[in-house]
């Protein structure tokens, strides 16, 4: 639609509606940006806040109302899809949305969980989800078991450089150990925190322990650590079966009391931490003795079973030993994919429309 | 600011040499040498990010390092569609766009590769970041029409800039729909739903809004206001850059691959 080569005059009631979107996108930018100084969950808090739910309704009616009373946008198919697209994606994501559903269940009675998580151990079934906060609220009408919880790892490269941490006992947390990863680099010399104490790595070569290809590939490092004018220098070696190396700092603190005074760190030389690829989560869900669905699911792969979304969240750190899955309700979702279709299906139908230029023999573009 | 002594290094640099020289080819009133050498950009270009394929083991849109190397390869293709189907020009102004694009993966942003995360592991994940480069190049050359129609001030010019800008970002937005929509399902398939509020889904919405306001009053005055449309293009040039590289160093999101 162009104005430029449209000669009729414009109605009072088109001319309304496109001011109106002109000035509802432009509000809504800014809406939709300052929230993010303040951080995710002051958007989300805003813009599920009645306040911000009008705002999108006003959006949404000035799209619905342009259909109903501009002639020109029903006529090209284009225009309408990406209009109706636009009122669908907000109309489903208001029926999904949390408040909406808290309204659902104030005024119906209906009982369905919109988000939470759930902590499934292996071996274990449950049905309860839970809160951010750990709080109960609500169970599922089915179980989900969790038959078996795995990590898998990115390959370590031999070439791969071993890593630098530096341990400092926290004496919050009763005197539990600290590590923190040194970012070292070759020739740089870097300060370790929370220390004055300088690490300067001044040579890193690999040296293959044995003969075949399956000899231990192992890092020879020298470097160089000061404080207050004095240094040290060394030559760390690790060995094969020898997981990490440590180094302790009293050197340079004059004495092991005085290092332990200062609240120094010792620092750790060990292979490279495995990167991880992928963690995955065997679940069967259940409805008493009928298995509803089986999936192994991971990140990007979810389990869509009875309007509930289950996808992989986290796990347990420590042991690995159970899973943590996040569970969305469903409601509203068709209306906003259904919605996400038209909107580009309508989009490009209506810019293929428009006539491709034609050039005059001068080369200027009509 | 840092020299990067690596072959990728060089191979940003020789990227940056060879467009700056199509440059001054072109507007030393040489344009076919311009074009040539514009065009021999682009293959040193493509070499570049293929090597950081190989380098890295994935493809190359995960660092805002890799993201810079993509966005200057994709500059050639799209200077050349928007030459043969719309007869845009400026070429030469795409030409040191490309340049000073390579300038923060040349000297600021740090080469270091990571592996890929879980959430990147998807199908959806070349489509939707590519579909946003190729929506910035296009709203980068929209931009640049708008700025040499404000230029052109009240000659004959200046329509055809203004007509050129509208048409180059009428395929930048149907780009900008489709990545903010296939954002939004990748988002749903990883992270539970199709839209988490945070900063760069936020001001990815805010630059879609921008341009629509666009559209919008365009199709009200059509070219009354011709000033003030190459103003919305050019006030939306600024939120996407805001959107590519403050979102991602300044506020905390989910979007935080990249730096």
């Amino acid at each position: 639609m162009d104005a430029a080569d449209d000669s009729r005059p414009m109605g009072s009631v088109r001319r309304f509606f496109l001011l109106g979107a002109v000035i509802g996108c432009l509000v809504l930018a800014v809406l939709s940006v300052i929230p993010t100084f303040l951080g995710p969950d002051a958007a989300k808090k805003w813009f599920l806040s009645p306040l911000g739910a009008a705002a999108w309704g006003i959006f949404a009616f000035l799209a619905a109302a342009g259909i109903v009373a501009i002639g020109a946008l029903r006529r090209r198919l284009g225009l309408l899809a990406m209009h109706v697209g636009m009122v669908l994606v907000i109309a489903g994501a208001m029926w999904g949305s949390e408040l909406m559903c808290r309204l659902r269940s104030d005024l119906f009675g209906s009982a369905r969980i919109t988000e939470g998580h759930m902590m499934i151990g292996q071996g274990e079934s449950s049905s309860e989800v839970f809160d951010q906060a750990r709080a109960e609220i609500g169970r599922l009408p089915f179980e989900v078991h969790l038959e078996k919880f795995w990590i898998e790892y990115y390959d370590v490269a031999p070439e791969e450089p071993w890593e630098f941490t530096s341990w400092t006992i926290d004496r919050g947390s009763e005197g539990a150990w600290v590590g923190q990863r040194v970012e070292w680099r070759q020739g740089k010399p870097i300060k370790l925190s929370p220390c004055d104490v300088e690490l300067l790595v001044t040579d890193y070569q690999l040296a293959r322990y044995g003969e075949g290809p399956d000899a231990p590939v192992l890092p020879e490092v020298k470097v160089r650590l000061s404080r207050d004018g004095a240094a040290i220098e060394g030559l760390l070696q690790p060995e094969p079966g020898m997981p990490e190396l440590r180094l302790s700092l009293a050197a340079l603190y004059g004495s092991e009391e005085a290092w332990r005074e200062a609240d120094a760190p010792w620092l750790r030389l060990q292979p490279p931490t495995p990167v991880i690829k992928d963690f995955k989560s065997a679940l069967i869900v259940r409805d008493g003795d009928r298995e509803l669905a089986r999936k192994t699911i991971e990140v990007n792969a979810p389990l869509h079973v009875g309007g509930y979304h289950f996808y992989q969240f986290s796990y347990d750190q420590d042991d690995e030993q159970y899973t943590v899955l996040s569970v969305v309700s469903d409601a509203g979702l068709s209306t906003v994919y259904a919605g996400f279709i038209l909107l580009i299906g309508g989009l490009v139908w209506h810019v293929l429309s428009f006539r491709r230029p034609r050039r005059t023999r001068g080369g200027d573009v009509r | 600011m840092t020299l990067k002594l690596t072959a990728q290094g060089a191979l940003i640099y020789l990227v940056m040499a060879v467009h700056l020289l199509a440059f001054a080819l072109t507007v030393g009133r040489r344009p076919r040498a311009g074009w040539i050498v514009y065009a021999a950009g682009f293959v040193v270009a493509c070499a570049s990010v293929a090597f950081r394929w190989w380098a890295v083991g994935h493809v190359p849109l995960q660092m805002m390092f890799e993201v810079f190397l993509v966005l200057v390869m994709l500059v050639f293709p799209l200077s050349v569609v928007c030459k043969r189907v719309w007869n845009v020009g400026g070429q030469q102004w795409d030409m040191l766009v490309a340049a000073a694009l390579l300038v923060p993966a040349g000297f600021v942003f740090p080469e270091a590769s990571r592996k890929l995360p879980p959430a990147l592991q998807s199908p959806l994940f070349i489509p939707h970041v590519m579909a946003y480069m190729l929506a910035y190049v296009l709203m980068a050359k929209a931009t640049v029409q708008a700025i040499r129609q404000l230029g052109a001030g009240r000659s004959p010019e200046a329509a055809q800039f203004e007509i050129a800008s509208y048409r180059v970002a009428r395929l930048g937005l149907v780009l900008l729909t489709g990545g903010l929509l296939l954002g939004a399902w990748w988002g749903k398939m990883a992270w539970g739903d199709y839209w988490n509020w945070d900063s760069k889904e936020m001001w990815s919405l805010a630059t879609w809004l921008v341009y629509l306001a666009f559209f919008h009053f365009r199709a009200l005055y059509g070219r009354r206001f011709a000033r003030v449309n190459a103003a919305l293009l050019i006030l939306g040039m600024v939120v996407i850059v805001f959107t590519l590289v403050g979102v991602t160093f300044l506020l905390p999101s989910m979007h935080s691959y990249a730096s």
